[in-house]
């Protein structure tokens, strides 16, 4: 829950009119954006740059590992295109008629086609990349090329 | 391509009523619930749960799924748009169950619950099967 702060006039009618002009009205109507935005959050507006599905990559030394949550899929229902670094995630859930004359009590889970690309920093061996989806959980082991692994370079005394 | 796209939604996490004697977060499942004349069936995406994981209680009108996941991934967070953890949700059931009829099975990350209405009569346990 936020608290907002409450701005002490320094005299009765400092905040609005009296000295203040237009400050004062701004000052209430900057706290009143930012009550929306701590209530509403980042959560609420999908069209800010959120592509289903969400992604986690981890990175190790040889390997970046990309997984996403993709319950109710099986492996056909997903397509993997890789080049040399970046990867594209393409594909449909699809949900299960249950049957005619049905109650719904609650319907939450939600069908779709979904399509998402991703680029990396360090180049990616394509040739040795492997998918796995397990448990509805879809795992992108990826290697890195070669040529983007840390070379250790000796030092010669002469 | 035609057909709608699916929209990305919060995993919601539990703001809990009661306490978890687990350390971690809990996320509530997203849930399909339906009922025809003879039972009623329980769809829940607990992407990440093996059917092992898989824990479901009821008792006094209350039914209560819980999914462990399981499965480590190595190295460091590069991207991390979504959390990890275990999932839990309870129901009231008006309707009467007959408990020793329940079915459960897991597959691709979904548990499919089936509670028969208790005016069927066959006798079985409860079994958490892997398709």
């Amino acid at each position: 829950m936020a608290i907002i702060k409450l701005r002490q006039p320094a005299y009765p009618g400092a905040l609005f009119g009296q000295g203040a002009g237009d400050r004062g009205y701004n000052v209430f109507q900057n706290e009143m954006n930012r009550l929306f935005d701590r209530f509403l959050g980042s959560g609420y507006d999908p069209s800010a740059g959120s592509v289903f599905p969400p992604v986690n990559v981890f990175e190790d030394a040889d390997n970046f590992t990309l997984t996403a949550e993709l319950p109710g899929m099986e492996s056909s229902d997903i397509k993997l295109d890789a080049e040399e670094n970046s990867i594209q995630i393409q594909g449909e859930r699809k949900i299960e008629k249950e049957g005619e004359n049905l109650c719904y009590h609650r319907k939450e889970r939600e069908d779709g086609f979904f399509s998402r690309k991703l680029t990396f920093r360090d180049k990616i061996d394509k040739e040795k990349i492997a998918a796995e989806l397990k448990n509805g959980v879809l795992k992108i082991t990826m290697p890195k090329a070669q040529s983007s692994k840390p070379k250790k370079i000796e030092v010669k005394s002469s | 391509m035609d057909g709608k796209d699916i929209q990305v939604q919060d995993k919601k996490e539990l703001e809990s009523s009661g306490e978890m004697t687990r350390e971690g977060a809990f996320f509530v499942p997203n849930v399909d619930i339906f009922e025809d004349e003879n039972q009623l069936v329980l769809l829940a995406d607990m992407p990440g749960v093996d059917k092992d994981g898989v824990d479901i209680h009821l008792e006094e009108g209350q039914l209560r799924i819980q999914g462990k996941v399981s499965g480590e991934v190595p190295g460091e967070y590069v991207i991390s748009e979504y959390s990890v953890g275990d999932y839990t949700r309870t129901f009231t059931l008006s309707n009467v169950i007959d408990q020793e009829k329940i079915q459960a099975s897991m597959k691709n990350g979904v548990l499919r619950v089936v509670l028969p209405k208790s005016d069927i009569s066959k006798p079985r346990k409860i079994a958490v099967k892997s398709e």
